[in-house]
């Protein structure tokens, strides 16, 4: 199996080690390494007043060495717990989160270069370094007032899944939840109030397996490991990895 | 549409799916926020398979579809579609690499055997696949990953 720009790497590779004189990617980075940690927070309103959780998430990009590849990346989160009145918990998601950060601030994006690519690494180093914060447009609060006009998949959507469990030790009882309706899940008096992401230079967070002490090492098994291959339930389709992802444990 | 030109469609699709995906699509067309399996590209349907453990850990990935009422393929056929992964570069070009550059020995070729023989089952792939033991846990690997599909 090849990644994809790996496989452009092969195609490319001999032509770029007879000397074009470029550092890896050609985009004239001076840094060829850059770690963003940002601390992605919750707010619930709830009728016994807000709650909230937060953990601390890390991206890393590095220059590859040689043509293969011009970039190699990581990631490391594990998921939001808010704990709510009677015993709840909401999760907010890593499901697809590992390269969302820079699509958090495309502001802080670099110059394109002559050839219209700009430096993952130097976008991720200014997010690392800017100290930013920002409310994401997950909540009918904070979306644009464009958002309305479109239609629904004509949106940016990078917001993090939301779900809770029926029983907690229980992973085959996991539930979608609503980020736009969390009374259908939790009752009358709850609504997500808002999704922050603050650049921090604390840890990230780790102990997420002391609430869900199921959860695999393993990132690939679904939460229902027993289901058919036309099963498409959420317990079905989420996987253990979509609770933590990179080595935090 | 073409049986070879919607078999080169899905090779690619795989790239644009869940970890390490290489594009991110909006809702309405592929993972953010969105589940993989049941999603349809044309009549093709994504089917529910778990990863083997230890794909992310190699930088495997794949996906299989059901191509029942697809031109050209038959009821009940099914296309698998393997990728590597950009994330975590060194843990791809370890183990999978050598299998794109033709060299048997890679844990992404254990992989992919234990993904087809789930998709698949074992009586219908070629015997040597079929025969090959896979550790239990397939981060060690022995055989070729090279991309190839299976119908049945």
């Amino acid at each position: 199996m090849i990644g994809r720009s790996g496989f452009a790497g092969v195609m490319l590779g001999a032509s770029m080690l007879v000397g074009c004189g470029q550092d890896g990617d050609g985009m004239g980075s001076s840094s060829r390494s850059a770690e963003a940690r940002y601390r992605m927070s919750v707010e619930v309103a709830t009728p016994e007043g807000t709650k909230s959780g937060s953990s601390v998430w890390s991206r890393v990009i590095r220059k590859s060495i040689g043509p293969i590849s011009p970039y190699n990346a990581s990631f490391k989160a594990e998921a939001v717990a808010i704990d709510l009145p009677g015993g709840r918990t909401l999760f907010m998601l890593v499901k697809d989160q590992e390269g969302m950060v820079d699509a958090y601030f495309p502001e802080l994006a670099p110059e394109a270069d002559e050839s219209g690519e700009q430096s993952r690494v130097e976008h991720v180093s200014a997010i690392g370094s800017s100290g930013a914060s920002k409310v994401l447009p997950c909540t009918p609060e904070a979306k644009p007032a464009w958002a309305g006009i479109l239609r629904d998949s004509q949106m940016p959507n990078y917001c993090p899944m939301l779900v809770t469990f029926k029983d907690i030790t229980d992973p085959t009882s996991v539930q979608r939840v609503n980020p736009d309706d969390l009374a259908a899940s939790f009752g009358k008096g709850y609504r997500l109030k808002a999704i922050t992401v603050q650049v921090t230079d604390a840890p990230v967070t780790v102990g997420i397996q002391k609430r869900l002490g199921w959860l695999s090492p393993h990132p690939e098994p679904s939460l229902n490991p027993k289901h058919g291959p036309m099963d498409f339930s959420v317990s079905a389709t989420f996987t253990h990895g979509d609770f933590r992802r990179g080595a935090t444990q | 549409m073409n049986r070879d030109l919607f078999l080169a469609i899905l090779s690619m699709d795989s790239y644009n799916r869940r970890y390490g995906q290489g594009v991110i699509l909006n809702q309405g067309d592929s993972t953010t926020n969105q589940n993989e399996a049941g999603r349809q590209l044309g009549r093709a349907t994504i089917l529910n398979f778990d990863l083997p453990q230890g794909s992310v850990a190699a930088g495997f990935y794949a996906l299989a579809y059901d191509m029942t009422g697809v031109s050209g393929f038959a009821a009940g056929e099914r296309v698998i579609s393997y990728r590597g992964s950009d994330e975590g570069r060194a843990r791809d070009i370890i183990n999978g690499y050598p299998a794109a550059l033709g060299w048997p020995l890679s844990a992404q070729g254990n992989l992919a055997i234990a993904f087809a023989r789930a998709v698949a089952g074992a009586d219908v792939l070629p015997a040597l696949f079929k025969a090959w033991p896979l550790p239990e846990d397939s981060n060690a690997g022995r055989l070729s990953g090279r991309q190839w599909r299976n119908a049945r």
